[in-house]
């Protein structure tokens, strides 16, 4: 391998991973676009745009004093998990299947590695812009709507519950920013951990990891990163803004990366 | 005869989980000759051809290939194929596609030198069947090409006639022969006695981890 050997790597992840998954994605956005029609059909006599949308389906269940008040966030659940298979499933497949064709191919455990955790981040981004634009279409086209502003439902019913008063932009964005370093955050702990142990287990070990998130209030959890309701914006209680949650996750998704980087160049390829 | 040792171990042993895994494997082995593997599931043939890879690294002994020792000067062969598991292709992909997106890492052959591969092994390049249409023989026949595409110095096929049909093994008889005449260094693990006898010029019973009997044949399907 002469030239840009982890680029080729990263390249040839790019391409596995969607032509190996397609059938996986293709439900998950048709659930999505589902999910998002079924509630912009609810807001539509409501007077509402497509961040209302956005807001129900990846809002999480809020701060819980007592467990007794405890809902499952099932669209939160859906979507964390969902895109945590989807990461999982690849990497699985190719620690089962590619691996040592790969690494006798490029000859180097450093770029192979490497390659992976760029991969990771970026079929993260990627998977989650996809999901925004999903919503976003399928939202607006039901809802008549292309618009991002502040509709009469996003001034009634979602201004009301901010502490902290902020535009729907800027709500967007920190749900945005939120779900991707927490998915970011979490797929690298996956990539982690499963170099040592059964894919299945680590998988749902991250599971349990990011559930905790939904009755916990601690804000050094991964999850927690993604809940728009636990944020300084809805609840001061807390701190949590997106400023923390940035730097905490990256200085985490850092540690968890180089330390992935040491423990795979020094472990066998069985 | 001067025979100039490409692939060495010595007194390779590896343990995992404090189980001998291999023990205290010395092999000396050189270019142009097949070498046969043959010993019952679970007898270690497998993790030795993942050492002699640099897939596992070993717990004592070293493994030296071309002169240079691996996990120490280099991680891997400098030029190997390698069959020992189904290499993940994608059902959505036609063979040649599959081969060209794996050649592509190391970008060493061109798009005739994969047809030229595919074809040896007798399979049709041209083929517009996705991985998904092909049969388990089909597979493996693909399996194979992906190893010997980039003609390697060192190649090495575990259970590589699995689900051939008798053509097919002439076929992969055939192609072994003429790469071991161009000077390759080629192992393979086989439970069939008769294939390897015909195959081989030293053939290796393992049990346990151990290798514990030799025997040359001199390259009998020469």
């Amino acid at each position: 391998m002469k030239k840009r050997p982890m680029l080729k790597l990263f390249f040839h992840d790019f391409t596995y991973g969607f032509s190996y998954g397609k059938h996986k994605y293709i439900v998950f956005y048709s659930m999505i676009g589902l999910l998002s029609l079924m509630i912009s059909f609810q807001l539509k006599p409501l007077g509402s745009n497509s961040i209302a949308t956005f807001f129900l389906l990846l809002k999480d269940n809020g701060y819980i004093k007592q467990l007794s008040d405890y809902q499952v966030p099932f669209y939160w659940d859906f979507i964390q998990f969902s895109v945590l298979f989807l990461i999982g499933d690849f990497l699985f497949q190719d620690i089962e299947n590619k691996r040592i064709y790969l690494l006798l191919r490029s000859r180097s455990k450093s770029h192979y590695i490497l390659s992976k955790i760029f991969w990771v981040v970026v079929q993260n981004i990627l998977i989650y812009i996809g999901l925004f634009t999903t919503i976003y279409i399928i939202s607006s086209l039901a809802l008549g709507d292309f618009s991002l502003g502040k509709s009469p439902y996003f001034k009634q019913n979602i201004v009301p519950l901010m502490v902290t008063k902020v535009t729907p932009g800027q709500l967007l964005l920190n749900i945005l920013l939120g779900f991707i370093i927490t998915s970011v955050l979490l797929s690298s702990i996956l990539l982690l951990f499963i170099q040592f142990s059964p894919p299945i287990m680590i998988f749902f070990g991250v599971i349990v990891i990011s559930s905790i998130s939904t009755f916990s209030s601690i804000k050094w959890l991964p999850a927690i990163h993604s809940m728009i309701l636990k944020r300084d914006i809805f609840n001061m209680e807390h701190h949590l803004t997106l400023g923390f949650s940035i730097i905490y996750c990256l200085v985490l998704y850092a540690f968890v990366t180089t330390f992935t980087f040491f423990v795979f160049k020094k472990i066998d390829t069985p | 005869m001067i025979e100039t040792a490409y692939l060495k171990t010595d007194h390779l042993s590896k343990e995992i989980k404090r189980q001998p895994i291999l023990k205290d494997i010395n092999l000396t082995l050189r270019k142009g000759a097949i070498y046969g593997f043959r010993g019952k599931n679970g007898s270690g043939k497998t993790m030795l051809f993942r050492a002699l890879c640099g897939l596992i690294l070993p717990t004592t002994g070293t493994v030296e290939v071309g002169g240079v020792r691996l996990g120490k000067e280099i991680s891997f062969p400098p030029s190997v194929g390698v069959l020992i598991e189904n290499p993940g292709f994608l059902n959505g992909y036609t063979g040649f596609k599959n081969l060209k997106m794996l050649a592509g890492l190391n970008n060493l052959i061109n798009d005739d030198r994969i047809k030229e591969s595919i074809r040896l092994i007798g399979l049709d390049p041209e083929d517009k069947r996705k991985y998904r249409k092909y049969s388990l023989g089909m597979k493996q026949r693909l399996g194979i090409a992906q190893a010997i595409m980039e003609e390697p110095d060192l190649l090495i096929l575990d259970e590589p006639t699995n689900a051939l049909d008798s053509d097919g093994v002439e076929e992969f008889k055939a192609v072994l022969l003429d790469l071991k005449a161009k000077d390759k260094c080629i192992l393979i693990a086989s439970h069939d006695k008769e294939e390897l006898d015909y195959l081989s010029d030293e053939i290796f019973m393992m049990e346990n981890g151990e290798i514990t009997d030799k025997y040359h044949l001199q390259g009998v399907g020469q």
